[in-house]
């Protein structure tokens, strides 16, 4: 194995790992913001559509569950319909086991949506005539 | 074959919300925390993988969805030699658009041409405090370039977003880019990140 796929092993590990505990820490609690807030479905330059923007990354793409996305009749390309798509057995499955079975959600969904709904922290809004500034911290 | 209740309604709530376009794979910013980054470090290249979304990919988007963000996760959505005309488009068929751009390259032109393509979409700009120093955190990007742009899409009565990452390099011009920002007409995004920018900046 060369030193830039064990690196790349070691990097996917520790993100493996830290959903893990974070899945251990919240009770398997988990808030997807693709089912309970308004999440931006993500299309990729490679083609592909995913529920959030987290799953397109290559940390995680050997994750169970979020490979499947990557399966070649989902491209775009493949597609002249995109419906077909989000109503592959692909998708249709990660939205049943998000809804029924959250216990089984990949690492990557409790690092993101684990435990009890948590987005950006809005910590002050200043009004002035017809300009908002908002100042919020990073969830 | 028919579609059950179940099916129908997984597909309408996927509808209702916004669809977030990576157009190309290109950037010309090297930001240290960004996923690019972190792709070129873990595969040893300059180059991530992909291809230009093009106006027929557009349109199958378009049957459904009716939102559409042009932002990159690893690239930044002025590359695409098309996005003049697919914000057009967008505008034309009535979807909510949205672009989110921190790259510089493009000319004054270009932005003036894009601003016109579509009147109603909402412009968000990544610079990190005043102009001359938002390239500390956003490696080779013409701050004052964007800067200017941004102003440019105000002047055009675009719908226009300047936000702003603070880091400790920056935070204490915070309240003076305030006061710009509301003397202009500038909605702001002021984002305490989780960005770790203890080693890399």
């Amino acid at each position: 194995m060369n030193r830039g796929r064990k690196e790349r092993k070691k990097w996917r590990d520790a993100k493996k790992k830290h959903g893990e505990a974070i899945k251990k820490a919240s009770n398997a609690c988990l808030s997807p913001k693709c089912i309970v807030d308004e999440q931006d479905i993500t299309l990729s330059s490679r083609g592909f559509f995913t529920p959030c923007c987290w799953l397109d990354d290559e940390l995680y793409w050997h994750q169970e569950w979020v490979h499947k996305f990557y399966r070649e009749h989902l491209n775009i390309t493949a597609n002249n319909d995109i419906k077909d798509i989000f109503l592959s057995r692909e998708w249709i499955d990660f939205y049943e086991m998000l809804r029924n079975n959250p216990q089984d959600a990949p690492p990557v969904c409790y690092e993101y949506c684990g435990g009890a709904l948590e987005t950006d922290k809005i910590i002050d809004v200043e009004s002035h005539d017809d300009v908002n500034i908002i100042t919020r911290a990073k969830h | 074959m028919a579609l059950t209740e179940s099916q129908i309604n997984h597909f309408e709530n996927l509808q209702k919300r916004f669809l977030n376009i990576e157009n190309s794979p290109r950037c010309t910013l090297s930001c240290p925390i960004c996923k690019r980054a972190t792709y070129f470090q873990l595969n040893n290249t300059d180059t991530v993988p992909g291809r230009d979304f093009t106006l027929e990919d557009l349109e199958k988007c378009l049957k459904y969805f009716k939102k559409i963000t042009f932002c990159g996760q690893l690239s930044d959505p002025i590359f695409n030699k098309d996005l003049i005309e697919m914000l057009g488009v967008c505008h034309r068929n009535n979807i909510e658009t949205r672009v989110n751009t921190a790259a510089t390259g493009r000319k004054k032109d270009w932005y003036r041409k894009a601003f016109l393509a579509n009147p109603n979409a909402i412009w968000t700009f990544g610079i990190d405090g005043p102009a001359f120093l938002s390239n500390r955190y956003r490696k080779n990007q013409d701050g004052e370039h964007l800067f200017n742009m941004m102003l440019l899409a105000k002047e055009m009565n675009i719908w226009t977003v300047w936000q702003y990452i603070i880091f400790p390099y920056n935070e204490e011009y915070v309240n003076e880019c305030k006061q710009f920002a509301i003397k202009h007409g500038i909605y702001m995004n002021l984002i305490y990140s989780q960005r770790d920018s203890s080693k890399k900046i």
